[in-house]
């Protein structure tokens, strides 16, 4: 088992791609810790065999079972020849979870690499969740120790934007994760973590700092910034702050965290193009705005 | 009927959210908000109640004409309906 913490979550992780992970993980190895706030472990198996339980949720080809103690397993089902694709065994407060993979998952459009990651990944956001976090989707920077997030659907050019902030502003930026940067308050102040899950790109740092803002990203032929009511907030934050369909005491945390990040830093859209004129435009919003210092 | 268990509605700076939790959380795409009056009747909805019931409890809280109450409790529960928030 390798020790790491990731957004002040100390974790002992277990994983099968171990040139992958870690890789990966390289960053956020930690030894100094006795107890870990989850427990993930991830396995590859010939067949999955149905776990024994009362079924409490079925969804699509997704099934939930309650398999005594506090805890539960949720699998999916092949379409096909109805044998179990992946199952996830856990505990009511998501301290202990064991991915199990099915060999012939790697057969469907994903690698077991990336189902790993997936997976993984949504182990750690429905923790950070159960914890008072969120992963929001983004491109998350720390402009002169100043966190933004950059948020939008994939492919509307979240990473692009990012990349120009870094050819404007070279050293004053660092790129704190690219894909789902970690969120978590302390003292009712949001501040953003890097965290191993960035996407494609492996563009991660382990940092906090603190969140000023939220900046949504919407194309456009001309550059321009509009400040975000409460409404649009909400459901632009909801849109990009996922809430599993398995468990609705984390999707109720989860609008806690929404509710607080509403409340406690701006929310702008940026109407912008794939030029650096796109990242003045917001730069020049932000610092007019008391949002951010120069 | 009422609302369904898997939805809730939040107060979010000041806007009355109605947030889809659990499964309905997959496919249900719609963003809605209530104002006062609609949260009002939420909250009446989030145990079993009849049209009548409903009629009621909205003349106690609003100085309202009945008809007008009758008509928004109709339009009201219609689009609950619609997007399947009521059982």
């Amino acid at each position: 088992m390798k020790k790491v913490r990731i957004a002040d979550m100390n974790i002992e992780i277990d994983y099968m791609d171990k040139p992958f992970f870690n890789h990966r993980l390289r960053k956020y190895g930690n030894e100094n810790f006795v107890k870990a706030d989850m427990v993930l472990k991830t396995c590859c198996l010939n067949e999955i065999n149905k776990p024994k339980g009362e079924v409490i949720k079925q969804i699509s080809d997704a099934t939930i079972v309650h398999i005594g103690d506090n805890r539960y397993c949720r699998y999916i089902s092949s379409d096909k020849n109805g044998g179990i694709l992946s199952a996830i065994y856990y505990n009511d407060a998501n301290s202990e979870v064991e991915i199990h993979l099915s060999e012939g998952i790697a057969q469907t459009a994903l690698s077991l690499t990336e189902l790993e990651y997936l997976y993984t990944s949504i182990a750690f956001s429905d923790k950070l969740a159960e914890m008072g976090g969120a992963v929001l989707h983004g491109s998350a920077v720390a402009y002169n120790d100043q966190g933004i997030i950059f948020s939008a659907n994939s492919g509307t050019g979240k990473s692009t934007h990012t990349n120009l902030w870094k050819q404007r502003f070279g050293n004053k930026i660092i790129i704190v994760n690219d894909d789902k940067p970690a969120i978590r308050y302390y003292d009712k102040i949001p501040y953003i973590f890097g965290t191993p899950w960035s996407g494609k790109s492996d563009l991660n740092v382990n940092v906090q700092v603190q969140l000023k803002t939220v900046v949504f990203i919407k194309r456009a032929k001309t550059n321009r910034v509009e400040r975000l009511n409460a409404r649009a907030s909400i459901f632009s934050l909801m849109s990009q702050i996922s809430r599993p369909y398995y468990d609705e005491k984390i999707g109720l945390k989860t609008m806690d965290v929404i509710k607080k990040l509403v409340l406690s830093v701006p929310i702008y859209r940026l109407h912008c193009n794939p030029d650096l004129e796109a990242v003045d435009t917001i730069h020049q919003h932000l610092i007019q705005e008391g949002v951010i210092d120069k | 009927m009422k609302i369904s268990k898997e939805f809730s509605l939040m107060n979010i700076a000041e806007v009355n959210v109605v947030v889809p939790l659990g499964t309905k959380n997959v496919n249900f795409n719609k963003m809605i908000s209530l104002n006062n009056s609609g949260a009002f009747l939420w909250r009446q909805l989030e145990i079993e109640k009849t049209e009548e019931e409903l009629l009621n409890a909205m003349l106690n809280e609003y100085e309202i004409d009945e008809t007008i109450a009758l008509k928004d409790i109709k339009g009201f529960i219609c689009k609950l309906k619609k997007v399947g928030i009521l059982e």
